[in-house]
């Protein structure tokens, strides 16, 4: 049921007007613009959770500018725009309360804080709206935002990771916008609901649907980071503040994830693809993407660009859900969303937490500061494992899911029994690989430096010296609610499974899939 | 609160699995609290969580072994439910694993000085603890997985509490050894479930007779081999030599005596799968039972082998481990080869999985004893310790007597069960095959070898460490303090118990349990004991004994169950006195040798391939895609939309090199009087000698921007010229090291991974990327020829925009968020006239 409500207004109009009001506020609020961010995200937070009671009914809520142009807004919130919104909401309200204490005398906070709010505008403008202009605008506007979180040092490597996205981001928003106008062209609307089964009727569609399936995963995968999209995500993920590393991620690069899921769920429609060489190179892409990110990963020696290539992989496993195209595939990819918006969270807040104590950049340098910093290492330690894949951890359900749906495709005739074989081997070598490297990130931080032969190390220390050096609780409350979030989700995993499952259920009953 | 509606809706019985899984978890957690205030205190908490465990197991035994077991399940995920269930084998097991812990901590209670961080170890212990509990509760075995997983983490703290490097080397192996084979179960389980559509622990013969063929034994194998790793089977036991001589002999207890256990009863479980539809899946089972039997005796004599010549005494206990679950493979392979008939084998699988955990346990716990005294694992370095040690002493032979398989003691019952289930396989073959298989004949003499190498090496632990003249570290030796000895004494006692009632365990838990699988009865070693003969069996099956009544020495068959034994401990006593006398336990082989070397090669392999092509193939993409989407577009300017001020124009350093790699250093005389103030570091030119052209690579930086960083991309190659900028202070080995990195495209990577520094007249990896810069300049060629121009052009348009822009901009927020206000009126005006 369809229920008009302004609250998708409200989410994303509170956010963008804070923003606005930074700059104009600056002399008032300037010692207190974190801490106003953080009132901003909470409230905004609060208004997606305003929409829960409707959402869990099954409803859809809908707030609608469409009169008289073909094209207009229409802000929509379904289950799967939700889910993602809730996630973005929830995280960018941990990682400013984080800020508040890491982004401290650091310079230009007023442009950071107020470029967050706007693309926090952007992210949840791309998840509520329920059109496909609406979508673009939202989506260039997250582009744009974002850049400045990237350049926020101002230093020749930033500014060169940051040009290198603007202009990825740029190129890939004009591809995608040749997709959206192509799509308007054949089915005559841009609104979500039933597209797919009004492009298929299209006469035009045998000669563009490649080009327009193809605009869609590039420009979503620039976003997302997807294999060979990816070129800009390891130099932008290490050089910006860790807390937009983790919004980056954890949150932004699911915007990517999304766009990728609607494109092939609700606007081109399963039917159309199934069987398809263009799914079957997406496929390909996506256990490229898995395999690269990890084994890149392994060579790494600064942390933060290690956890960069680590999510290059991850966003393999989530688009290696969808592009399965069974139930269970794509139940394993949305609820990667979730696990790997917490997980990498965790994993950049934590490295966040040891540049700002330690200023440890390298994974050489973590010898022993497990001993230093207790909480913020057992936090990167379980979110390390869950993305291992460790049972009872989150990470766990996740790869479940996507291993039985690999197996699956043969009755969904999707794919031959040996791609899903494929498929299933290189999700377990990836974990495998993510042992290769976390596996020493971890011990070493544990239990390196004890009996370390290398003198200049400063924490390799006797016990009477150490002390516990853990950042203050405005870092590590963050830290500690996303790894109880990590842990519950991993031994509690019927919430958000059922919850996915419905959203899947219903791409599926829609699309009459036959199930041999 | 879960747990306690769970307890009320399926009353105390049935959530008694659960319990046992959450108490040790919660006596961790309440010990780590407790330990702020008081050490005794988390001692005393430690130990009273452990007995309440062992207390509820034993509530556990009255509705498993006389009722019909327990069995529930709650829902988790979809239509994957957690579930526990415990029947008569699975009790045993439970049984054992919490009284080998109950022991083991009671002991380490008495290990563990303060500094020693027992509070660390007490927790992960617990928390282990229950992870092994719940393999061997487990219903299903998505169930089993999760706790199997758990048993591969948490031990990591217990293995590595020494701190050093090799105990933390022994760790990761451990870890790796348990990722790798877990994921190989995982994909087992996936499998099993696409084609059965069910991970339920109970038997899916009838389901499993369906599938293809090659899928089974695929199922078989991953599922095998997935366990096989906790189960130190050969080829997956590289863990074992690491982590036994380097990590606490408590954790070598609890690893020998509970959690390798895990791997095997999880190799029960996968052949269970199997059993009990006997005629579905006949030949599938008898060829899995046969190869299994193979690896079994080829893990118990390469066990044996390498036990002999290890001279650190947790070493050689450690492989002897391996070499009784090379026992315990064996008997389970018997069974499955047999059929039916396999019951024998069965029985003694078992039967041993509970002898092995009772005297490996408590052999370590001995060996811990005396380096708490003496600080020396090394055998040939202690000795003489009989007297100051009588106790120690005393358990440590009742334990070798055990594991030889002497009368009186555990491992006689269970060994001769084996013994005799191997020579019914060989019988079995002759039956049913037509002709003998002269294999399982030679398995039946490497068995007999192995039991005699075994012997030997154990008796030679006891004769060097306790007899002997005195040596330097058993000077001061004190016996052990109290607690340790009660759990030495509990242990001897239990070996004791077992080896005077041998049938014991037999009537009451396992036998009832087998029954329950549909053998052939003929075949029941239990049912000997009640000398029920069937006058066709077409082999001779043992009579076991009871010394008190005299069974023993009336019975027509005692030669028969002697034989075996008495023979090994023959040979294995002239090998031991030749041994010592020749030096034959002295022998050492080359790492060659060993399975290690060759994993380590692919291994290695396979790092250098993640670390070397695929790192060049993601850089062929990265240039790829940047000039297809950035390059193109990016005329020049790198200064950035929001960047401040414009960056003055700096020439940097320019270092070249011919084929012969002279270096000629020059630089701009400016330059030289400031080399910090340079802004832009460098501009490597692309095209011919002296024509500059926008656009082509580029590196910069500001003032204080570390210029070794960025040094990496600033280098080109025109000819057989390098082209290389650089800043004044850097010496020519710097220098030369980034270039070679930048070569190789790896600039990620650290320059200390490049061992020699040498002046080169072929780079390294210019082989590699030689194609690599023939497409450079083609693209090169193309690009200054034809898309210059109009690039050029647009260039133009759009830097005349940008300053524009830039001159709008104050570099002050304001401006920004009055154009966005502007912006947003605009928005919220069409919005609302429209």
């Amino acid at each position: 049921m369809v229920i008009e409500s302004s609250l998708p207004l409200f989410a994303i109009f509170i956010p963008l007007l804070g923003s606005i009001a930074i700059p104009i506020l600056r002399g008032k609020i300037e010692k207190y613009v974190n801490q106003f961010t953080v009132l901003i995200t909470v409230l905004t937070f609060a208004m997606v959770l305003l929409m829960y009671p409707d959402i869990g009914r099954g409803n859809i809520l809908e707030k609608s500018f469409n009169s008289g142009f073909s094209i207009g807004f229409l802000f929509q919130v379904d289950a799967l725009g939700y889910f993602i919104g809730f996630i973005s909401a929830f995280i960018w309200m941990l990682t400013s309360f984080y800020s508040i204490e890491y982004m401290a005398n650091k310079g230009n906070l007023l442009r950071y804080n107020m470029f967050s709010l706007l693309s926090l505008a952007g992210m949840l403008g791309v998840v509520f709206t329920g059109n496909l202009f609406s979508l673009y605008l939202a989506f260039e506007l997250l582009t744009v935002a974002s850049y400045v979180l990237i350049i926020q040092e101002e230093n020749s490597k930033a500014m060169r990771a940051g040009m290198i996205y603007l202009f990825m981001g740029i190129a890939g928003g004009l591809i995608l916008l040749f997709s959206i106008l192509a799509t308007y062209a054949m089915a005559g609307t841009g609104d979500f609901t039933g597209l797919a089964s009004k492009l298929s009727g299209s006469p035009l569609l045998h000669s563009l649907l490649p080009y327009v399936f193809w605009g869609y995963i590039i420009g979503f995968g620039v976003k997302a980071g997807l294999f060979p999209f990816h070129v800009w995500v390891p130099e932008a993920y290490s050089i910006t503040p860790s807390p937009s590393s983790a919004l980056f991620a954890g949150v932004m690069k699911k915007a990517g994830a999304y766009g990728i899921l609607r494109a092939i769920y609700s606007i081109v429609g399963m039917d159309l693809l199934r069987g398809e060489t263009m799914l079957t190179v997406l496929l390909v892409f996506s256990l490229i993407s898995i395999f690269l990110g990890s084994a890149i990963a392994i060579s790494q020696t600064e942390l933060k660009k290690m956890l960069a290539y680590s999510s290059i992989a991850q966003i393999g496993y989530i688009v290696l859900g969808f592009a399965l195209l069974t139930p269970r595939g794509a139940t394993g990819g949305t609820l990667h969303i979730l696990n790997h918006a917490l997980t990498k969270s965790t994993l950049f807040l934590a490295a966040g937490s040891f540049i700002f104590k330690k200023g440890i950049v390298n994974i050489a340098d973590l010898e022993g500061i497990g001993k230093k910093m207790p909480v913020t290492t057992a936090c990167f330690t379980i979110a390390g494992l869950s993305m291992i894949g460790f049972p009872p951890f989150c990470g766990f359900i996740s790869k479940w899911f996507l291993a039985l749906g690999s197996l699956d495709v043969v009755n969904y005739g999707s794919y031959s029994f040996y791609v899903g074989v494929i498929a299933l081997s290189t999700l377990m070598l990836s974990s495998f690989m993510n042992l290769v490297y976390y596996g020493p990130v971890i011990y070493k931080a544990w239990f390196g430096g004890e009996n370390s032969d290398n003198p200049s190390l400063e924490y390799a220390v006797t016990d009477e010296e150490s002390k516990i050096e853990d950042p203050s609780l405005y870092m590590l409350i963050p830290l500690i609610i996303l790894t109880a979030g990590i842990v519950c989700f991993g031994i509690f995993p019927q919430f958000p499974v059922s919850f996915v499952q419905k959203i899947v259920d219903g791409f599926f009953s829609a699309g009459g899939c036959i199930v041999k | 609160m879960i747990v306690q509606s769970i307890t009320n809706q399926m009353g105390l019985e049935s959530a008694l699995p659960i319990w046992i899984i959450l108490v040790p978890i919660l006596t961790a957690f309440i010990s780590i609290f407790v330990a702020r205030f008081s050490e005794v205190m988390r001692k005393f908490v430690v130990i009273g969580g452990s007995v309440l465990d062992f207390i509820l197991v034993l509530l556990m035994g009255k509705p498993v072994l006389s009722g019909g077991g327990i069995a529930i399940s709650m829902p988790w995920m979809e239509r994957f439910n957690l579930g526990f269930r415990v029947d008569h084998i699975g009790y045993l097991m439970v049984l054992l694993v919490s009284f080998v812990w109950l022991l083991a901590t009671i002991y380490g209670q008495g290990y563990f000085k303060k500094e020693d961080k027992g509070a660390r170890y007490d927790f992960f212990s617990l928390i282990t603890m229950s992870m092994n509990l719940g393999v061997m509760l487990a219903g299903d075995f998505l169930t089993l997985f999760i706790f199997f997983e758990g048993l591969v983490i948490f031990p990591y703290s217990m293995i590595a509490h020494k701190g050093d490097d090799k105990s933390i080397k022994g760790a990761n192996f451990y870890l790796y050894v348990g990722v790798v084979t877990g994921l190989m179960l995982l994909g087992g389980m996936i499998m099993l479930n696409y084609f059965t559509g069910s991970l339920d622990i109970i038997s899916q013969g009838a389901k499993l007779s369906s599938i293809p063929n090659q899928a089974k034994y695929i199922i078989a194998f991953l599922m095998i081999a997935g366990f096989g790793g906790k189960a130190a089977l050969f080829g997956e036991h590289i863990w074992v030599p690491r982590m036994y001589p380097n990590t606490l002999s408590i954790t070598a207890c609890l690893s020998s005596g509970a959690m390798i256990k895990a791997g095997a009863y999880g190799i029960f479980r996968v052949l269970n799968l199997i059993y009990s539809g006997f005629d579905s899946n006949l030949l599938t089972q008898e060829n899995i039972g046969y190869v299994l039997i193979m690896v079994g005796v080829v893990t118990m004599f390469l066990g044996v082998l390498n036990a002999l010549i290890s001279s650190d005494s947790q070493e050689m206990l450690g492989y002897h481990s391996v070499s009784q679950m090379g026992y315990i493979m064996m008997g389970l392979g018997c069974a499955a080869y047999m059929g039916k008939d396999g019951a024998m084998g069965l029985s003694g699988a078992i039967y041993h999985i509970v002898n092995h955990s009772l005297f490996k346990a408590s052999l370590f716990l001995c060996v811990g004893a005396v380096y708490y005294a003496t600080g020396e694992q090394d055998m040939y370095k202690s000795g003489g310790l009989f007297k100051k040690m009588p106790l120690t002493a005393i358990c440590l032979l009742i334990a070798v007597l055990g594991i030889s398989g002497v009368p009186g003691f555990n491992g006689f019952a269970s060994k001769t069960l084996l013994h005799h289930s191997i020579l019914e396989a060989y019988e079995h073959s002759a039956l049913y095959f037509g002709k003998p298989d002269i294999m399982l004949r030679l398995a039946e003499i490497i068995f007999v070898l192995t039991a005699a190498g075994t012997f030997a090496s154990n008796i030679k632990l006891f004769i060097l460490v306790f007899l002997g003249k005195e040596k330097e570290v058993s000077k001061d030796a004190k016996e052990v303090p109290v607690l340790m000895k009660i759990s030495l004494i509990g242990f001897s006692a239990v070996i004791i118990f077992l080896g005077l009632f041998p049938n014991w365990l037999l009537e009451h838990i396992i036998g009832p349990g087998l029954s329950a699988y549909g053998y052939d009865p003929s075949s029941h070693a239990y049912h000997l004991i009640y000398n029920i003969h069937a006058s066709d069996i077409h082999s001779t099956l043992p009579i076991l004994y009871e010394p008190l009544t005299k069974a023993f020495f009336t019975s027509s068959a005692v030669l028969h169950n002697l034989l075996p034994g008495a023979t090994a401990i023959f040979f294995g006593g002239m090998y031991f006195i030749l041994g010592m006398r020749f030096g034959w336990f002295h022998v050492y082989v080359t790492e060659k040798f060993t399975v290690e070397f060759y994993y380590r090669k692919v291994f290695d392999g396979f790092k250098y391939f993640c670390v070397k092509p695929c790192v060049i193939f993601a850089m062929w993409v990265r240039e790829l895609i940047s000039v297809l989407m950035v390059y193109i577009w990016v005329p020049g300017s790198h200064e950035g939309i929001f960047i401040k001020r414009p960056a003055p124009k700096a020439k940097g350093l320019e270092l070249f090199s011919d084929a012969e790699t002279k270096f000629n250093l020059v630089y701009d005389e400016k330059d030289k009087q400031q080399p910090g103030a340079l802004d832009m570091l460098a501009r490597v030119e692309g095209g011919t000698n002296g024509q500059k052209r926008p656009g082509a690579w580029e590196v910069f930086g500001r003032a204080d921007t570390n210029y070794d960083n960025m040094l990496g991309g600033a280098i080109q190659r025109q000819g057989g010229l390098w082209r290389i900028f650089g800043s004044t202070d850097m010496t020519y080995d710097t220098i030369l090291d980034r270039v070679i990195a930048a070569i190789v495209g790896l600039e990620e990577i650290p320059i200390s991974r490049i061992e020699e520094v040498k002046v080169l007249e072929k780079l390294p990896g210019e082989d590699l990327v030689a194609n690599y810069y023939i497409f450079c300049d083609a693209n090169k060629s193309v690009d200054m020829n034809v898309i210059d121009g109009f690039v050029n052009y647009i260039a133009d348009m759009t830097s005349g925009l940008g300053s524009i822009l830039r001159k709008l901009q104050t570099g002050r927020v304001s401006s920004y968020a009055y154009s966005f206000v502007l912006g947003a009126v605009v928005l919220m005006a069409v919005l609302l006239l429209r």
